[in-house]
């Protein structure tokens, strides 16, 4: 069987300007991270996945292949179909990435919606389930709730269950607990740690926190400037050789004894 | 605020009920929207209830009584075909109200849907649409009006298209505006990360939040709806005679001001009064609802 997510030599360009020189890896439904600095090109190999790029930018790639679904060649219904229901994307900052004027419930509803044929009442049945997904205690409550007034952990896990209301294949979670709180941050590590494990989903992490992917992911890219410098399990992760992962490694802060 | 101490809502239904009650409570606390809102309602009730309320016929001649002086039997007088004015007043409301009514539905509606999809596609879209609207601002909205009406024959219904043909590119400019602010935002990329489709994204997630600012555009934009109507209505170019419309009445009156003032005087206190409640309300609704006024 073909892996999940293929991608040979991807690489996007700004005008004249390569930002990404050349992207090659493979996963299967397991939990792969991507790491490196900011502007080193993470987040924009999370978008060419779902070919959401910002606009200016162009890319190619020798194959990039969702389950044996050629991305580079599908068409735009093609990729609406795609995104949401088989690969999912959690946002960065749950206080913008939910419409303010929508219910929690009424956008869980929606993103499921858009693509299952199913009555009103289904529907939510199927929200207030992803919701209780989500280990939120009092789900009929925050169904009913606007975005501002949850806390931002409730938020950011409330974009889980929207995310996973589809039950999509491929999770990409870009920077998903860097707006939150350490605590809240781990509890919503722990849901997802959970969800992907019991769904066999593959969960694609894009995080700069090399603490956390170490503890959190079975294996990690390293990802410099563009390129993919380090590739190594992620338990192995202090013993990485190249100078940039080094760097990376030096520069986690310690509690010095 | 004080918000935060009163009982938090149980349901969606009861938080909009709450926000509705809240609502009131700000509009009541402003004293000029209130009496913008009761003149409004006044004229709408009068308008809506003028044939239980007129003792006349509009379009009753009694060449007898022509030009009267307010009195007993003539309220506020007779004009030059000795139809009461009164009658012509109360009915000529329904008119300038429902021409109001049909621009303040339709014109927001077509500025929505122009600005939004000019703001959201961008490049050609935008181009074609955006200089259009320039073209429409390029002329003062009255003379553009009167040329619209002047192409088209007289008529009400003439009179609205044209008032709205000429009042829509304001409305396509704010919701291009807050679209262009909107589609960059995060929750509109999670609806597409969601596999939304262009339209959807523009219905359910882009414009149901340009609304506001629309809606407070609209209802200031009311009284300037009523006086071009009036002046089209003035220039004979709205309603035909002998249908009752207070700008016609006021252009047919313009022969007697010296002597018999309160022919013109009656219509012309109407609008004046119609544009002062509508300015007056809308106001207090862009108080109300234009969240950077807080």
């Amino acid at each position: 069987m073909s892996a999940l997510l293929e991608i040979e030599e991807l690489r996007v360009r700004f005008g004249t300007h390569e930002v990404l020189h050349g992207i090659s890896f493979a996963m299967e439904r397991e939990r792969l991270a991507l790491v490196g600095g900011s502007g080193a090109g993470k987040s924009l190999i999370g978008r060419s996945i779902l070919r959401l790029l910002p606009p200016g930018a162009a890319m190619q790639a020798r194959r990039l292949a969702f389950d044996g679904i050629d991305i580079a060649g599908a068409d735009a219904a093609r990729m609406r179909d795609l995104r949401g229901r088989r690969i999912g994307w959690v946002l960065q900052d749950p206080k913008f990435s939910l419409n303010p004027v929508m219910t929690i419930g009424a956008q869980i509803e929606e993103a499921f919606r858009l693509h299952h044929r199913i009555s009103r009442g289904a529907a939510r049945e199927r929200a207030l389930a992803s919701l209780e997904a989500v280990r939120i205690s009092d789900p009929l409550r925050v169904h009913g709730l606007y975005p501002h007034e949850v806390s931002g952990g409730m938020g950011q896990r409330a974009m889980i269950a929207m995310m996973l209301a589809p039950d999509p294949d491929l999770l990409i979670a870009d920077e998903p607990t860097s707006a939150l709180d350490g605590s809240s941050a781990r509890q919503v590590l722990a849901i997802l740690d959970d969800l992907v494990a019991r769904r066999g989903m593959g969960l694609l992490f894009i995080s700069h926190d090399l603490d956390l992917v170490a503890g959190f992911c079975d294996r990690v890219l390293v990802i410099e400037q563009g390129r993919i410098v380090e590739r190594c399990a992620a338990a192995a992760l202090g013993d990485a050789q190249h100078p940039y992962t080094r760097r990376l490694l030096a520069a986690r802060p310690r509690l010095q004894a | 605020m004080t918000a935060s101490l009163e009982p938090l809502p149980r349901s969606a239904a009861e938080a909009r009920r709450l926000r509705l009650a809240e609502g009131a409570r700000a509009l009541a606390g402003n004293a000029s929207a209130v009496a913008g809102l009761a003149i409004v309602l006044l004229l709408a009730a009068l308008g809506l209830a003028a044939p239980l309320l007129a003792r006349y016929d509009p379009n009753l001649q009694d060449l007898a009584l022509r030009l009267a002086p307010p009195g007993a039997l003539h309220w506020l007088g007779t004009d030059e075909l000795g139809r009461d004015i009164l009658a012509r007043l109360l009915y000529g409301s329904r008119v300038t109200l429902s021409i109001a009514a049909v621009i303040a539905l339709f014109v927001p509606l077509v500025g929505l849907a122009a600005g939004c999809a000019a703001g959201f596609f961008g490049g050609i879209v935008d181009a074609v649409l955006m200089r259009t609207a320039d073209v429409f601002l390029a002329f003062p909205r009255l003379i553009l009006a009167l040329a619209l009406v002047a192409a088209m024959g007289p008529g009400i219904s003439h009179a609205m298209l044209a008032i709205a043909l000429a009042a829509w590119p304001p409305y396509a400019r704010v919701a291009r505006a807050e679209t262009l602010s909107l589609r960059g935002r995060e929750f509109v990329a999670a609806a597409r990360l969601a596999g939304a489709s262009p339209a959807r994204l523009l219905l359910r997630h882009i414009a149901p939040l340009c609304l506001p600012s629309l809606i407070v555009r609209a209802s200031l934009d009311m009284a300037g709806v009523i006086l071009t109507a009036a002046g089209l209505g003035f220039l004979g170019l709205g309603a035909a005679p002998p249908t009752a419309e207070w700008g016609a009445m006021i252009a047919a009156g313009r022969r007697f001001m010296l002597d018999q003032w309160w022919v013109a005087a009656a219509p012309g206190v109407a609008i004046a009064v119609a544009a002062l409640g509508f300015n007056l309300l809308g106001e207090g609704l862009r108080d109300l609802l234009d969240p950077r006024q807080r």
